[in-house]
């Protein structure tokens, strides 16, 4: 995809300016009903075009990423344009630098055009927590996109845009991709600078692609990857290539196990048989802890949340629409956070508090770092075993709005299938693996060995052939 | 989890919320507090806990100021609802 118009546009098939402007219609013509987007930059976007028009008049050589257009997760920081992560409390927010990732698109010259809607500082499987609106999935406006990243996944599917960043801390990209039929992918964490992403669990947070095919992810991937001085967890991967002998794949039989819908499972089974055809080795694995993931991630996830969060303390950011009562500093840290945070940032900022507390931190945080550990080795070992673990990338078909809303609990098993690449660290894509019958999307998730991110990439793109549906 | 633990937990949170919003909020989090009990079925005795998401070690750099541009922190000041003579401005303390 971004490979054809990157051709198109080096033989002057198309203009920036026109290649901007057919997808600021596109999402002129689909917005009001997608919802896709918090802040469209259409005056920048078209600026950035004229300017790199004029350039290849005069002759420049075009690199892959020049001229195409993206949208970006509304948590990522980015100069001069309003960055909310989709909450009250930044509502009125403008971003003071680019995030690490924004100044590495913008020096590959790809051009931003817009922001797009999430759940609430990241906090949601479904784009419902977002403080402004909801996004509709492209493939049946009466469901979610899912999320937290539900924003860039529809913009994507949607045509909106060719690719999208988001943010992936428990699933935020893959789900969503998964919901919306596309690829995305969450690279090893430290893998990619978070420097100007707005923290949600700094030891869990990484960026990401959101595209529509695994070879756009890989080139967007090479181009916002790497150390940077900006980030102290971020360090350079190692190319590596695919061993030619043959490959092994892990199935956790775990998956199986846990409320999976049936039409899901019967993909599964299939891509299994197509994976035989194509001589992959498919061997059943067992995750013990697997199943311990989710509970583990929702100990440790609040604990680093309600840290990070403590900073929008109504002095620094942006001012709230309400006058507030109260005349001193504690009423306004109390007033401020209580009407600017939404329920689901509020309940997670409590309970991360909670386990953080006296009498309960030994209990509840430290065992979870511990059951992290173990998780983490887990991974380690079958990966001696395995080169790749193949799983559904959710357990259910994309929902319908409302559906688990007030429900919390049942929101946070949407993530239940890919927690636990968080929690270990290790990298993962979900790619799209046909539809059901209703004709919803669904998506399979690919993990590989911390660190391997390009060889996942390179193993996702035969993948990707093998399940490629009709 | 009851109400009172809940009205401690919102203190030093710093959130103010409704009488209703904190009952629906005790409920939930019983049932999430519910939910995370099951990682007491691992056995976490010979483990050491894990603190961050990287196997990294170490990384020094030289302590030296990198400054976006001239004015940075202004530019970071913009962003603050009240601002006099350079200053953040807050109520009183007390």
């Amino acid at each position: 995809m971004i490979k054809e118009i990157h051709r198109k546009l080096a033989q002057r098939e198309i203009s920036v300016t026109e290649l901007v402007q057919r997808y600021l219609s596109t999402i002129k013509d689909k917005e009001e009903q997608i919802k896709a987007f918090i802040t469209i930059t259409e005056q920048q976007a078209l600026e950035a075009a004229r300017k790199l028009d004029s350039e290849i008049q005069e002759g420049k050589e075009l690199g892959i990423l020049e001229g195409i257009p993206f949208a970006v997760k509304d948590n990522i920081l980015t100069k001069g344009i309003k960055t909310t992560a989709c909450s009250k409390i930044l509502q009125n927010y403008i971003g003071v630098y680019d995030a690490t990732v924004i100044r590495k698109l913008k020096e590959a010259g790809a051009i931003i055009l817009g922001k797009t809607n999430m759940d609430e500082f990241a906090m949601g499987s479904s784009t419902e927590n977002s403080a402004f609106f909801p996004t509709k999935n492209p493939w049946d406006e009466r469901r979610v996109p899912g999320g937290s990243s539900g924003g860039s996944a529809a913009a994507v599917a949607a045509q909106m845009v060719p690719f999208a960043l988001g943010s992936d801390t428990g699933g935020s990209i893959r789900q969503p991709a998964a919901f919306c039929g596309i690829v995305g992918f969450k690279p090893s964490y430290g893998a990619v600078s978070r420097y100007g992403l707005i923290a949600l669990a700094s030891s869990l947070d990484v960026i990401g692609p959101l595209t529509l095919s695994v070879e756009d992810a890989e080139i967007v991937f090479r181009v916002i990857s790497g150390k940077d001085d900006l980030d102290s967890t971020s360090y350079d991967l190692r190319a590596c290539s695919l061993p030619k002998e043959k490959i092994t794949v892990g199935i956790p039989q775990e998956c199986f196990s846990q409320g999976l819908d049936s039409e899901i499972k019967e993909n599964m089974e299939k891509t299994i048989e197509k994976l035989k055809a194509a001589e992959i080795t498919i061997k059943t694995i067992s995750l013990p802890l697997l199943p311990y993931s989710l509970a583990c991630y929702y100990i440790i996830l609040p604990a680093e949340a309600s840290a990070n969060l403590a900073r929008y303390d109504g002095i620094r950011y942006s001012p709230l629409d309400t006058e507030l009562e109260g005349n001193d500093l504690l009423s306004l840290y109390y007033d401020t956070r209580g009407l600017g945070f939404g329920s689901e940032v509020r309940r997670r900022i409590v309970l991360g508090t909670f386990v953080l507390s006296r009498g309960y931190y030994e209990a509840f945080y430290k065992r979870a770092q511990k059951v992290r550990k173990l998780i983490t080795e887990e991974y380690k070992r079958i990966f001696s075993e395995v080169d790749f673990i193949i799983s559904p990338t959710t357990p259910t078909l994309p929902f319908f709005l409302g559906e688990k809303k007030d429900d919390p609990l049942a929101m946070y098993l949407s993530d239940i299938f890919t927690v636990s690449a968080n929690i270990a660290g290790v990298p993962a894509i979900s790619i799209p693996s046909g539809f059901s019958k209703e004709h919803l999307p669904i998506g399979l998730q690919i993990t590989a060995p911390y660190g391997k991110d390009f060889l996942l990439l390179e193993f996702a793109k035969k993948i990707e052939k093998i399940v490629a549906y009709e | 989890m009851n109400l009172d633990e809940v009205n401690h937990l919102l203190e030093l949170s710093r959130i103010k919320i409704g009488e209703e919003e904190k009952k629906k909020l005790a409920a939930e989090l019983g049932q999430i507090l519910q939910y995370v009990e099951k990682l007491k079925e691992v056995n976490v005795s010979a483990t050491e806990p894990m603190n961050g998401g990287t196997n990294l070690e170490n990384i020094c750099r030289a302590d030296k100021v990198k400054q976006e541009s001239p004015d940075y922190s202004g530019y970071l000041k913009k962003a603050a609802p009240k601002i006099e003579d350079g200053y953040f401005k807050i109520p009183p303390i007390f």
